[in-house]
């Protein structure tokens, strides 16, 4: 699944910071998980930054589902 | 003469004010029997209370709840207050909510709810689900017109604005209010939805009442999703708060249970960094560690390569020594042999009065007489002098004449 919403993003920054913080890790691996956590540190600054509280009603959110199943 | 005079609107008004300030009058419950029900198309509704002695003026105004109750000749319990019709200088009975007398009163029906509730096991801790502390999307169940939903929208936009929130328009009050409410989560249910709040501001607990109903609780106690119930004021306690995954003493309260401090989050984004920028010098320091142990073993390992120089050239000695050892011998050997040969020495023989004999025909030295024949002759020699000899006659037992 896509990380796209700042909870995904978040957990997955907490997963890299799990990830290099075990031992056994090469130069290149730990330098590949270290960038990967800054740029989801990034990210995520960026995400909260930038969002905007979503309302819909109810109503619209059942006509969106499909019931056909 | 009596010192105060009144006109009837004085009267009236001075009559309204007594009862306004009695402790009594302001709320409380009216028995009886119902008679004279008027039912205008306003929806309000006009009728009397009375028992065998008195008669009392009532109103249910259409906002009012358990109008289905008034009937000509019914037993009731009116809940609400005393009043003053002021053109007509009556005094009335304000009614709120209508039961008829079968149902007990309010507090009544709410303890025996709560208790068979109960022991139904809907209350249990053990069912209560965990509140996720950072939804995606949470459900509001609450009326959208009211001043909650938007106390409720001015928290989150404060603290977490990252959240998409569904609005269930919902009646939160009055007799259609219990049926909307289940509705409303079993609706909310059908989406993909973190949490769901049920919202509601203070009031009577008539106006709370259908937060207190069977049908609402076991809506609750069905739901997939955790609910948060924030029903009224911090002391109004429902069945609903009783039943909900987590109750919060006021709306704004679960606004804020459901959506995380952005400050705190911000924060959190820079200790995790953090995290990353030690456990990655953690990796390069140790790399560097072992890099430098390295360095260490190899300059190390120059040392004992010196040692193992020192060593060899000791083998070397050793071996030397051996060597020498064995020369030694050798030599100490032919020393002997040396010694041996001094004791064979020739001229000692010689000067002892020995002879060399040898074949004159053939040079071969003589060490037996056996292939001595008469006739042959014989080279006798000493270091310095040689005779030559002819053999005359050999004895059988070894003896030789010479000549």
């Amino acid at each position: 699944m896509e990380n796209n919403t700042f909870e995904e993003k978040l957990k997955s920054l907490e997963n890299t910071v799990r990830k290099l913080e075990e031992n056994d890790l090469s130069l290149d691996q730990s330098k590949e998980l270290y960038k990967e956590g800054i740029k989801l540190a990034k990210e995520c600054k960026i995400l909260l930054s930038k969002t905007e509280l979503e309302i819909t009603e109810l109503k619209k959110e059942l006509e969106d589902i499909d019931f056909s199943e | 003469m009596p010192d105060i005079t009144f006109t009837p609107s004085e009267l009236t008004n001075y009559i309204y004010k007594k009862i306004n300030q009695d402790k009594y009058l302001n709320s409380f419950q009216l028995i009886g029997e119902v008679s004279n029900l008027s039912s205008p198309p306003s929806g309000h509704h006009y009728f009397a209370i009375k028992d065998d002695e008195s008669l009392i003026k009532c109103v249910l105004f259409s906002r009012g709840s358990g109008k289905e109750n008034l009937k000509d000749g019914n037993q009731i319990i009116a809940e609400g207050k005393m009043s003053v019709y002021q053109p007509r200088g009556e005094i009335q009975f304000i009614a709120e909510a209508i039961h008829s007398q079968g149902e007990g009163t309010l507090q009544q029906r709410f303890e025996e709810l709560k208790s068979s509730l109960e022991a139904q096991g809907l209350f249990d801790e053990s069912r209560k689900r965990e509140i996720p502390k950072m939804p995606k999307k949470v459900g509001i169940v609450t009326s959208k017109t009211g001043s909650v939903i938007q106390d409720i929208i001015n928290v989150i936009q404060r603290r977490y604005p990252n959240l998409k929130l569904v609005i269930a328009d919902t009646r939160v009050q009055g007799d259609e209010a219990a049926k909307s409410i289940t509705e409303s989560i079993s609706s909310l249910n059908k989406l993909d939805i973190d949490v769901i709040v049920l919202a509601r501001g203070g009031g009577s607990i008539e106006d709370l009442w259908p937060f207190n109903e069977e049908k609402v609780a076991r809506e609750i106690f069905k739901s997939k999703i955790p609910i948060i119930s924030a029903i009224g004021h911090e002391t109004d306690f429902t069945i609903s708060d009783l039943v909900a995954d987590l109750r919060a003493p006021t709306p704004s309260a679960a606004a804020e249970i459901i959506s995380p401090d952005i400050d705190y989050l911000n924060e959190l984004i820079l200790l995790r960094t953090r995290d990353l920028e030690i456990s990655f010098n953690a990796i390069l320091e140790n790399l560097k560690n072992r890099f430098f142990i390295s360095m260490d073993r190899i300059v190390n390992y120059k040392i004992e390569t010196s040692i193992n120089n020192y060593k060899i050239n000791s083998l070397t000695n050793e071996i030397i020594n051996i060597f020498d050892n064995n020369l030694n011998e050798i030599k100490y050997k032919l020393e002997n042999y040396e010694i041996s040969l001094n004791h064979l020495d020739v001229n000692k023989i010689f000067s002892k009065g020995f002879f060399l004999t040898q074949l004159k025909s053939d040079k071969s030295i003589i060490k037996s007489f056996k292939n001595i024949k008469k006739g042959d002759h014989i080279l006798v020699s000493n270091l310095n002098e040689t005779l030559e000899a002819e053999t005359i006659k050999i004895n059988d037992k070894g003896s030789t004449d010479g000549k």
